[in-house]
């Protein structure tokens, strides 16, 4: 009797590990053996499903706009997508998926430094064209990861836009809060310097665990430090955490200034009272409502409000680009072959892609066949300052643009 | 760093220490009522706290229930939880008091498997996600001495302190407490004396619920309510339990205190990942120096001398 208890407890535990393992996994519905396949790797869950979800709706949107349009050299395209719970442990078991069932053309690596970080080796192995917004310098070397291609700022230019916003807000000693994983540390120190030249003083940095749930005394070593403005560079949870330690700390008249990849409704919609008045979320400029200076096409939005309410429009339209960019590559190529597609992608230099290409990254990317980062891209019209509030109907907010340089 | 100001940032740190301290002494308050009524670890405990928290979510920030209200439901759920808990890990085990080795094997997995699916179920139901609750005092913190204190942390103290004072003064002062430490230190003396054990043991596992939930309750609005609570919780929860003392309810306090104060000093000084190892190093130390815990009584591991576990 009581074996058989012990045994149906273990039971119970199996299944309900199995029920767990399973992740979410989407495939559109064209699978013709002609249809060009394209895959994405995304959070659906977790810390960095803020950004996932409304980049995979911004996939999504794109491939429909792309089969609508009369698909890609004649084929039409089919997206597979698997979620990974904001967990780079399950990259192996996904790449292995992705990549052997469907011959990717394109695979979307995740934003997330540790889970691209993981993807991008096997996509590389697997010929599979990857895509991400992580700006990792070792991932940009076209040597190692000849199929690797990054649409974001690189770290100088993320630190150039930020000295740019602390002087827009009159910062005169900053004070940095992020997260401690390896590429934003090492963005940060390109910040920290990028600070110091620029004749600020960067009196005191914090990096915390992504997971942190009290940073009340991070924010006081802070406020000790004598900064009068702090920059945080954090997921969007671990945002949420840091404002309230923030604005716990009793800490009149300090400017918060929030990093792009933690722009949602919810981290901007919930800035508490106490700091709100000073608090500046730096993104990028699809970012801002088109009263204010957005430019992401309407008719995109309409695409992605297909698939249900638009969460926040620039990440969807950051969406649209990441596999935009590829598609623009086979065009010219005329082929999908992802070393043509490549070569295309390589030897572009500085001539801009067509206005249509790309709704929010710069154009021309810039790559070269040795870096596949946007290192030589302009991108003083990229950013823009935005203020709390309630999102509008496309998941954009009030602000003003940022230009930097 | 000025002196000055390091002493505001250590004083910081303590203050929200003893307050986040105050979730994990509830947490080891309820271990210790569990270990002591039946000499069971119920590692399916933290799964409470999880539930509390989540319940939270739903009650004070979705439904925008009063406070008291969303603490009375969460209290029963907590209580139920601990009925649950009892009844699918243990009960149809225990069949007599004392039968310590083969209990502890049997219930170890069992209390181990609840506290899996129960993860695996919230997990499936609300995803990985995090949960902001808003906070049920004012968020303002108040300025004393240049140390800002966060009225949340002195409510979470406060309210520990006291479920602590009333269960001693209950088990001390009162008859049904009385029979209550009966059970604690003679079980089959107490069965002889009319006291139903099991139905004590129950008891004890709905009461350790109810505080686990209140826990949850308690600390939602500093940690957000996510399915990753669990395990933080039920670590530093049985770091508390043990450095205070198996079987002793002011141990569990001080117990929760210490590690509480220990995870919000270590950045202070050093990397904010060595905390979880310097309370383990001291939870070894105690343990190794005092095995029965710092306020633990005599015992294999400071429970009742029946009780060996």
């Amino acid at each position: 009797m009581r074996h058989s208890h012990v045994g149906a407890s273990v039971g119970v535990v199996i299944v309900a590990f199995a029920v767990a393992a399973c992740s979410s996994a989407g495939t559109s519905s064209n699978n013709a053996a002609d249809t060009v396949q394209v895959c994405a790797d995304v959070s659906l869950s977790g810390a960095y499903a803020a950004v996932d979800v409304p980049v995979l709706a911004g996939l999504k949107a794109t491939v429909k706009d792309v089969n609508a349009a009369g698909g890609l050299l004649g084929h039409q395209v089919a997206l597979h997508y698997l979620d990974d719970h904001s967990d780079a442990t399950r990259v192996p078991a996904i790449a292995q998926e992705l990549f052997t069932k469907y011959k990717c053309l394109v695979v979307f690596a995740n934003n997330s430094g540790t889970i691209t970080g993981a993807l991008v080796p096997f996509a590389s192995r697997a010929k599979v064209i990857s895509t991400s917004a992580v700006p990792t310098p070792a991932l940009s070397v076209a040597k190692d990861y000849p199929y690797n291609f990054v649409l974001n700022a690189t770290n100088p230019q993320q630190a150039a836009a930020f000295l740019a916003a602390a002087k827009r807000v009159g910062a005169k000693k900053v004070g940095l809060l992020y997260d401690n994983n390896t590429a934003t540390t090492a963005l940060m120190q390109t910040v920290r310097s990028a600070l110091t030249s620029g004749g600020l003083d960067a009196v005191d940095a914090e990096g915390v665990d992504s997971t942190a749930t009290n940073l009340t005394v991070q924010a006081v070593k802070l406020k000790n430090a004598g900064a009068d403005t702090v920059i945080v560079q954090a997921n969007p949870v671990l945002l949420l955490t840091a404002q309230r330690a923030l604005a716990s700390v009793n800490w009149a008249g300090v400017k918060i200034i929030s990093s792009p990849n933690a722009v949602n409704a919810q981290t901007l919609g919930s800035v508490p009272s106490s700091i709100a008045a000073n608090y500046y979320a730096m993104g990028y400029r699809g970012n801002l409502s088109s009263s204010v200076g957005g430019g992401i096409p309407q008719t995109f939005a309409n695409s992605v409000a297909s698939f249900g309410k638009v969460v926040n429009l620039n990440l969807s339209a950051q969406g649209h680009d990441y596999f935009a960019v590829v598609f623009w590559g086979a065009e010219q190529a005329k082929s999908l072959d992802p070393s043509k597609i490549a070569k295309v992608l390589e030897s572009n230099g500085s001539k801009p892609l067509p206005n249509d290409t790309l709704y929010v990254e710069p154009s021309p990317p810039g790559y070269t066949s040795t870096e596949h980062s946007m290192a030589k891209a302009d991108l003083s019209k990229y950013w823009s300052l935005l203020r709390p509030g309630k999102a509008d109907q496309n998941g954009q907010f009030n602000g003003e643009p940022l230009t930097v340089g | 760093m000025s002196s000055g100001n390091q002493v505001s940032t250590i004083l910081a740190a303590i203050t929200s220490g003893l307050g986040t301290g105050s979730a994990y002494a509830l947490l080891g308050l309820g271990l210790t009522l569990i270990l002591a009524a039946s000499g069971v670890f119920n590692l399916a405990q933290s799964s409470v706290v999880l539930g509390g928290s989540l319940a939270t979510y739903g009650l004070y920030q979705i439904l925008h229930w009063p406070i008291l209200l969303a603490v009375a439901i969460v209290a029963a759920g907590g209580a139920i939880a601990g009925f649950v808990s009892y009844w699918g890990a243990v009960g149809f085990i225990f069949k007599r008091p004392g039968i310590a080795a083969e209990l502890t094997e049997a219930t170890l997995v069992t209390t181990l498997g609840l506290y899996l699916a129960f993860g695996s179920i919230m997990t499936l139901s609300f995803g990985a996600d995090v949960y902001p609750v808003r906070s049920y005092v004012s968020s303002e913190a108040h300025d004393i001495g240049g140390v800002p204190i966060q009225p949340i942390y002195v409510v979470m103290l406060v309210v520990t302190i006291v479920i602590v004072i009333a269960i001693e003064t209950f088990t001390r002062r009162s008859k049904a407490g009385l029979f209550l430490r009966m059970t604690f230190e003679d079980s089959e003396g107490a069965e002889m004396q009319g006291v139903s054990v099991r139905r004590v043991i129950m008891i004890s596992f709905a009461v350790a619920g109810v505080l686990a939930a209140i826990g949850g309750l308690m600390i939602v609005p500093v940690t957000s309510a996510s399915t990753s609570v669990a395990d933080s919780f039920g670590l530093y929860g049985f770091a508390a339990m043990a450095i205070g003392g198996y079987g002793s309810f002011v141990g569990a306090l001080i117990g929760g205190l210490i590690v509480g104060v220990i995870e919000a000093l270590v950045p202070v000084w050093f990397n904010v990942q060595l905390a979880p190892l310097i309370v383990y190093a001291l939870l070894i130390g105690v343990l190794v120096i005092r095995p029965r815990g710092l306020f633990g009584r005599a015992g294999a591991f400071g429970a009742s001398s029946l009780r060996e576990v």
